[in-house]
């Protein structure tokens, strides 16, 4: 029993990837569809399961370069901190962000609209999470 | 804080792979560790001293500056 939740455990890192990449896949198999059996949906909605895909794809590509490492385990009490950190990195961030589109919009600078608030706000909180994860993990002593 | 971690796993002959298995950390926080660049939980420094069949205190040195106590009023 023992043994099998350490194996299951140590497996943990190659089945998330795995499981990434499928995730990546079918996403994008849908939002391929969606334009492709003229359904009548939203561009939006298409564009959503393009985001997704690409997120999750990302998301692989960064177990699978962990897994090349040599990385086996997907956390320890390191990586939570890591995360911890990154997610009031990545929270303060994207405050700063949101105020400086309040300010391009009061002050009209660029037209902005809903749709392209939230996608820059979609990619923003996933990209500076991930940035915030990479550059804290390289620092000592977190 | 100094570690006497490299050279009590290279007397057990232990890579760090084993040692993290040992522990159940990831390969890399015992690279940290090893640095001394990574400030560990009470938990995983006595995991660690542990497996390196050590004391804490024989594991995780120290300078006098930082284990000063300030005096109370």
């Amino acid at each position: 029993m023992w043994l099998r939740y350490r194996c299951r455990k140590m497996d943990d890192l190659k089945r998330r990837a795995m499981w990434a990449f499928r995730i990546a896949l079918f996403a994008l198999g849908i939002g391929i569809a969606i334009p492709f059996f003229n359904i009548g949906v939203d561009p939006a909605v298409t564009v959503t399961f393009y985001s997704i895909a690409s997120a999750t794809f990302a998301i692989g590509v960064l177990m699978y370069w962990k897994i090349k490492k040599g990385e086996k385990l997907v956390r320890d009490e390191r990586v939570n901190r890591v995360a911890q950190k990154a997610s009031s990195w990545s929270w303060f961030l994207s405050y700063v962000l949101i105020t400086i589109l309040f300010w391009v919009q009061y002050l009209k600078l660029y037209p902005l609209t809903v749709d392209i608030v939230l996608g820059v706000m979609f990619y923003f909180m996933i990209f500076s999470y991930v940035i915030s994860q990479w550059y804290i993990n390289r620092q000592p002593n977190v | 804080m100094r570690t006497k971690i490299k050279e009590l796993r290279a007397r057990h002959g232990l890579t760090q792979d084993d040692l993290a298995q040992m522990v159940g950390a990831r390969r890399e926080t015992i690279v940290f560790l090893e640095k001394g660049a990574y400030n560990p939980s009470l938990l995983l420094a006595t995991k660690v001293a542990k497996a390196l069949k050590a004391g804490v205190d024989e594991v995780f040195e120290f300078d006098k500056d930082e284990l000063k106590l300030e005096k109370i009023q």
